[in-house]
């Protein structure tokens, strides 16, 4: 869900096959146009990237701005997900709806006796935020079209645990059948569906629902459409945040709503006995009773796929296996799938094996083959097990083959694109939007023997007014100009060298100079403004963006930033914030 | 509605077939009964491929983008001189186009409006309709409350396109309990559920809206609980659909099954049409900035992305390549849904199924280099000055409703188009968003 690639995607185009002296076109008068009117107009950008701000209601689906219009340089604008306060702050009250991912979770986890027969949920793709997450909180709205899948997985649902051999299973009092049995169900299954025991009322409600469809049919299809009822009632679609009264306008959330906070942020799945447990008991207002539950949870199978899901959102690299590589045949399958789960194995092995921080993330030497990418990429063990390997090129996170193919095009490399990814996903920088007409890069190839030369020409070329904008993203990008559009190393590009120097913009309008991609990643280590990106993105995913809020654990992130915590104890440790039980 | 139904059944019929003829009773009746497909098609056309000209020929410029339509020439209305509503601009005009308004704001797409007037369900497709995580802004183009995630594999659309209908297998024994007062039950403790919920988030505006949103759409599918399709459902089962029936577990977003997913798509809404189990249709074909390649199985054979370099190409041959492109899927459209809809109409046999219905091809932008989405007289395009305009076809004759059969000078706002959709189906509106709409007098009969 790289809003990176969205920004430019298209409007970068690659060198389409052939060699760069084949791809020679006449500059046009329009492309011509098009660079001035870039060079008047400026760099348009949109709102704070990503995060609405605290004093509007919080919208995954920002308008776009147009911004300055004046002839000026472009100005770097950070995202307000990166900024740090002196304080930890908490956000507002709010409704969560459970995601695709969770509500599949939930029904296999409440109703394991169907999961044989039950096809999953009929949720459609959860809408991405301006950050690129599939949770955000103000992007999940219940419209028609959601309406209408909820009732139909309810259905689905509620017609296999009241079929016949299922039944007697979930509810060993339904041969008796009545209206104490079907209070049964209701106790049972409403307490696991809403994470919290139904009141008084709301169990009359379900009873009364049960007794009309009873009535007029018989047991099992009461039971079915009260259950209907209960996975489609608001009290299970959403989880509150919303909290009870406190003092100064703070509301303090319930022991029920903080172990359904655990159980989503940390096992992605509804609260289990334990965590309910706890909440009866009041537990859940320790501080070391709740690190413990995260602790117990983020090493769960879910758990791992709660952390590996931010990864795939931030980066987009799963977008992968539908890609095609003119020199791999059949890449989307026999290359594509492999190049996804090194990545997997690579987060996992930084985070949860070596306890890894950010520096380790970006810089790691290593990464994790199987003899199929061993022999893609040309180094490694060549075992048929999954194995840790020390790179003779590369290092970190950026060189992983995923993220480097999903950074470029069919037959070329694209320095836009990898340069975005760094300016709009390490450096949180705002998106930038293209200008409505764009030359291809064929009409501006002139004399250019490689990728970066084209790219320079047709976008850095002073005077042009495309330089406005690409000289922010465009120069980080070269320095992976050694990975070419397969994740593999090139030593040069059609018999040229390659030139792989570049340097990084910072918001405070300075540059550091790069030698090649080893500088980026060291250099970003000393760069403030990517711990302070990726902790802030972290934060954001794991809060579901906070309702728009911003700085939910300023202490956290220091520690994070600082070197002194990994990132698993990082997003353990969010469990402490105040924002954690807190909201106003 | 019960007796009618045990009447059916007595007589013989299926009771998936005799609950729907008990529908009858309570069917729409005296007009005719009309369908609407929109096919949103992303990037614009090459201009100098696509104008028929004053003589309405369909193969006049160039490769002829629109000349797979000649069998129903006289069906169609190309409309010359659109300009989006709203100031709507470049790819970011998608969210308008069946809105009528920049980022949708406050309105639906017209697709729901007429479904909701007509008490029917509004049914969305999608051929790569997203990037593979999710919507995104630049997919965004059915609004029903919210951004529609259309059903991407036509295996899975079958069910809802047919409801109603079985697969032709015996039935069961059984007998058939009316399930849909239940429903409706269900429907109604979840309403009162969310208007108890609302009144604990007071004060939170984006919680109020949201539960807002949700409270409607309960109340839409209480609504609308009755089903999707005319009322009368002329086919005893599901027809054979082989091109949707291919895609039955497999993934409609690799690459080399776009076409398949396409067809199956198509074919389906056709047939669910014919039969009168579905009645609004919008298919959305890619989304705006979709790097789709044309060289899928069955395609127009081009090894280039859709956007980019084809619909960004300022020199001759490379518009010449997106054209081919367009008019494939025009084509696609001919051979897979039109071809079927020309036919008598089961509901209404004096006339076919296509005199019966409106088709809206439409995209966001004019011409896919210059990215305008406003009627210019004057674009330079290769050199010379041409007349651009954001490109709508009709075909269909609405139910009578359109006069058909020609190059209409229409030099309106995109809404008064969505208008006559609305107006062609019985559902007439004189206003979108706040903003007066009619339908241009020459588009009537």
């Amino acid at each position: 869900m790289s809003y990176g690639h969205i920004a430019v995607e298209g409007h970068v185009t690659s060198s389409s096959s052939g060699t760069l002296g084949a791809r020679r076109a006449r500059w046009g008068r329009s492309a011509v146009a098009a660079c001035l009117s870039v060079a008047l107009l400026g760099c348009s950008s949109e709102d704070p990237g990503g995060q609405s701000s605290p004093t509007a209601p919080g919208n995954g689906n920002q308008d776009t701005v147009q911004g300055s219009k004046d002839a000026t340089d472009a100005q770097v604008k950070p995202a307000a997900v990166r900024g740090r306060c002196e304080t930890s702050r908490v956000g507002p009250g709010l409704l969560r709806r459970l995601t695709r991912t969770e509500l599949q979770a939930t029904i296999q986890d409440v109703f394991p006796e169907i999961a044989a027969d039950w096809r999953g949920t009929r949720l459609s793709a959860d809408p991405a935020s301006t950050l690129g997450f599939s949770n955000d909180s103000s992007a999940l709205l219940v419209g028609v079209q959601t309406a209408g899948e909820i009732l139909r997985t309810a259905e689905d649902v509620a017609s296999l645990v009241t079929s016949e051999g299922v039944l007697p299973v979930v509810l060993p009092c339904a041969s008796a059948g009545g209206e104490a049995c079907a209070g049964e169900f209701v106790d049972q299954y409403g307490l696991r569906l809403f994470r919290r025991p139904l009141a008084a009322e709301e169990r009359g409600e379900y009873l009364s629902l049960f007794n009309s469809v009873a009535a007029e049919s018989d047991f099992a299809m009461g039971i079915k459409w009260t259950l209907v009822a209960l996975l489609q009632s608001p009290h299970a679609v959403y989880r509150s945040e919303l909290g009870t009264p406190g003092d100064g306008g703070r509301r303090e959330l319930t022991q029920h709503e903080i172990a359904t906070q655990l159980a989503y942020m940390y096992g992605g799945s509804t609260p289990d006995a334990t965590l309910l447990e706890l909440a009866a008991s009041g537990r859940l207002s320790d501080p070391a009773v709740r690190a413990e539950q995260a602790r117990r949870l983020i090493r769960s199978p879910r758990g791992l796929e709660v952390v590996q899901e931010f990864f795939r959102s931030w980066l987009g690299y799963e977008s992968i296996v539908y890609a095609q590589r003119d020199d791999v045949p059949n890449f989307s399958t026999t290359i594509a799938p492999d190049l996804v789960e090194e990545t997997r194995r690579f987060v996992s092995q930084v985070i949860f094996e070596e306890g890894g921080d950010l520096r380790d993330l970006l810089q790691a030497p290593y990464t994790m083959l199987n003899a199929n990418l061993a022999n893609y990429y040309g180094f490694g063990h060549g075992a048929d097990t999954w194995q840790r390997a020390e790179r003779p090129w590369g290092a970190g996170l950026l060189s992983q083959g995923s993220v480097l193919v999903s950074t470029a095009h069919e037959s070329a490399t694209s320095p836009t694109l990898r340069g975005l990814l760094v300016y709009r996903k390490l450096l949180c920088n705002d998106k930038i939007l293209p200008p409505a007409i764009v030359p291809t890069l064929e009409q501006s190839a002139g004399e250019a023997q490689t990728t970066r030369e084209l790219f320079e020409v047709a976008h850095l070329t002073k005077g042009a007014g495309c330089d406005n904008c690409h000289r922010l993203f465009d120069p980080p990008g070269f320095t992976f100009e050694h990975f070419d559009e397969t994740g593999r190393y090139r030593e040069q590009e059609n018999g040229h060298p390659i030139d792989p120097s570049g340097y990084l913009p910072l918001a405070d309008g300075s540059r550091v100079e790069l030698a090649n991609f080893d500088d980026l990643v060291a250099q970003m280590d000393e760069v403030p403004q990517v711990s302070d990106c990726v902790s802030g993105l972290m934060m954001a995913y794991m809060f579901s963006g906070g309702g728009g809020q911003v700085c939910l654990a300023e202490d956290e992130r220091a520690a994070l930033a600082s070197g002194e915590i990994g990132i698993e104890e990082y997003l353990v440790r969010l469990t402490q914030a105040p924002h954690f039980t807190t909201r106003q | 509605m019960r007796r009618t139904f045990l009447k059916a059944v007595g007589l013989g019929l299926s009771a998936p077939l005799a609950y729907q003829m008990s529908r009858l009773a309570v069917a729409q009746t005296g007009d005719r009964p009309t369908r609407l497909f929109i096919m949103y098609l992303p990037h614009g056309v090459p201009i100098e491929h696509y104008d028929p000209g004053d003589g309405f020929n369909l193969d006049a410029s160039g490769v002829g983008i629109l000349s797979p339509l000649e069998p129903y020439k006289q069906y169609l209305n190309v409309l010359r001189g659109v300009s989006m509503n709203d100031g709507a601009d470049n790819h970011a005009a998608v969210r308008a186009m069946l809105t009528g308004f920049q980022d949708g704001k406050g309105v639906n797409s017209i697709d729901f409006t007429i479904a909701q007037a007509l008490n029917t369900r509004a049914h969305v497709l999608g051929v790569h309709p997203h990037r593979g995580w999710g919507l995104d802004d630049d997919s965004r183009v059915v609004k029903h409350g919210d951004w529609v995630t259309p059903t991407e594999n036509p295996a899975d659309a079958i069910d809802a396109l047919f409801e109603g209908l079985g697969t032709g297998a015996a039935p069961t024994p059984t007998p058939v309990v009316d399930e849909a007062k239940f429903r409706n039950a269900a429907l109604g403790l979840t309403e009162r559920e969310i208007e108890a919920m609302q009144r604990e988030v007071t004060g939170l505006t984006a919680e109020e809206n949201k539960l807002a949103l949700h409270l409607e759409a309960i109340r839409s599918l209480k609504a609308n609980s009755g089903g999707g399709g005319l009322g009368v459902i002329s086919c005893d089962a599901r027809p054979s659909l082989p091109s949707a029936e291919a895609m039955a577990g497999k993934d409609p977003f690799l690459h080399e099954h776009f076409g398949t997913v396409l067809d199956g798509h198509l074919e389906a809404a056709a047939h669910a049409f014919v039969c009168g189990t579905a009645r609004v249709v919008t298919l959305q074909t890619m989304y705006a900035n979709a790097q789709i390649l044309m060289n899928f199985p069955g395609g127009p054979g081009l090894g280039h992305n859709h956007h980019d370099p084809l619909s960004h190409s300022a020199d001759e041959a490379g518009r010449t390549q997106f054209a081919q492109v367009q008019k494939w899927f025009y084509s696609r459209l001919a051979e897979k849904f039109l071809a079927v809809l020309d036919q008598p109409d089961p509901a209404d046999p004096g006339h076919t199924v296509l005199d019966n219905s409106l088709v809206m091809v439409c995209t966001e932008i004019s011409d896919g280099q210059m990215h305008n989405s406003a009627a210019n007289p004057e674009t330079w395009i290769l050199g010379a000055p041409r007349a651009t305009y954001l490109p709508f076809v009709l075909i269909g004759g609405g139910g009578g409703y359109l006069k058909t059969g020609q190059f209409a000078h229409t030099p309106v706002m995109h809404t008064d188009i969505l208008a006559t959709l609305a107006a062609a189906m019985g559902a007439p509106v004189t206003e979108i968003g706040g903003q007066s709409v009619s339908v241009p007098e020459v588009l009537k009969a």
